[in-house]
């Protein structure tokens, strides 16, 4: 399997993905790229008997978007109004939902960071339960039930609205 | 407990469904408007800016290291100084070795160490092509420096070559060695 297949095949859930995890489509290409630059440098690392390529790229991309917030989650100018709705510490969700350049991000902004992160995967990846448990380190039913979850919050919230 | 996991279940093959196209219209309005909604076309943009970063880190990760590129364009200066040597030289050679001058083992000889010479530069081009020229080059280079040891006090001039092909040989396969070792921690280090 040559990395250029790889690529080609992926980039559009790691985009996706990413997509709805920062706050603009710039961010997301930035990144996008990032995840891409380091896949092919660890590529001939890579162990298909460890897990799938989609979950492997998945699990950079998770990296890169969380070094990502590091370095700029401080800079954004987060409106603050409505930051009180964040039942925890979640500068990536107070960001996404002033500064979310489309309303789904703005909406993902209310779930907390595990619901966002496994509603990104399955809708913006296409991943399936079991994928999703493997990127984030939990059970398929653990998987389905945060997905569930999330978005039977943005139900409500969309809902409300 | 468990009506709940297999209501959750059945929810999500029907979202399954709908991701794949199959159908799926059992989910509620907000599923459908995700599953849209979070699923834009790649812009183009996306995807030449991605084509351009893979290309330049895999450009810059085929460059041999520094160290790997002086010493493998050393070494196919020294080949390729030898080749053209007999080439147009080999009579001078012959006399100062005090052999018979014969002139088709010279151009053929010339000739292939050209070529290997052009095997070793092959080395500082491409790290895909520097385990071929440790493989083909150093051999052949610490055999001509051993070599070199039975021109002493005889042909200076091939003494001072053949050394120094010999070393530059064993420093090519030394600084390959270093550049993969080099190379595998840097990956090590990227999948931490």
């Amino acid at each position: 399997m040559r990395f250029e297949e790889v690529y080609r095949d992926h980039v559009t859930p790691v985009w996706r993905y990413v997509r709805l995890r920062v706050p603009s489509d710039i961010d997301a290409e930035d990144v996008t790229s990032q995840v891409f630059e380091k896949a092919l440098r660890s590529w001939p690392s890579y162990d298909a008997g460890r897990g799938s390529v989609v979950g492997w790229l998945l699990g950079i991309a998770r990296h890169a978007v969380a070094d990502w917030w590091r370095k700029h989650g401080r800079e954004l100018p987060v409106d603050q109004v409505g930051v009180e709705e964040a039942a925890v510490d979640d500068p990536e969700g107070d960001a996404l939902r002033s500064l979310g350049a489309d309303e789904v991000r703005r909406q993902l902004g209310v779930l907390t960071p595990r619901e966002r992160e496994a509603v990104a995967l399955r809708f913006g990846s296409e991943l399936t339960s079991a994928e999703i448990g493997e990127v984030l380190g939990i059970s398929a039913t653990a998987a389905r039930m945060l997905v569930h979850r999330g978005v039977g919050r943005l139900r409500e919230v969309m809902t409300d609205g | 407990m468990d009506e709940q996991y297999d209501a959750v279940e059945r929810w999500d093959d029907e979202l399954g469904d709908l991701l794949a196209g199959r159908g799926g219209r059992a989910v509620l309005p907000t599923e459908q408007w995700l599953a849209s909604a979070a699923r834009p076309t790649v812009p183009g943009t996306v995807v030449a800016r991605v084509d351009h970063a893979v290309g330049v880190v895999s450009r810059r990760d085929d460059r041999p290291s520094r160290w790997l590129t002086v010493v493998a364009i050393g070494l196919a200066a020294a080949f390729v100084f030898q080749g053209v040597g007999n080439l147009v030289a080999g009579e001078w050679v012959a006399d100062n070795l005090g052999e018979p001058y014969a002139p088709h083992p010279f151009r053929e000889g010339g000739l292939a160490m050209i070529a290997i010479g052009v095997c070793a530069a092959a080395g500082a081009v491409s790290r895909r092509w520097s385990t071929a020229s440790v493989l083909t080059c150093t051999p052949l280079a610490i055999g001509l420096g051993l070599h070199g040891f039975t021109e002493v006090g005889v042909f200076a001039a091939g003494v001072a070559l053949h050394l120094t092909e010999g070393t530059l040989g064993i420093l090519l396969a030394v600084c390959w060695w270093l550049d993969r070792r080099d190379r595998a921690a840097a990956r090590r280090e990227v999948r931490t």
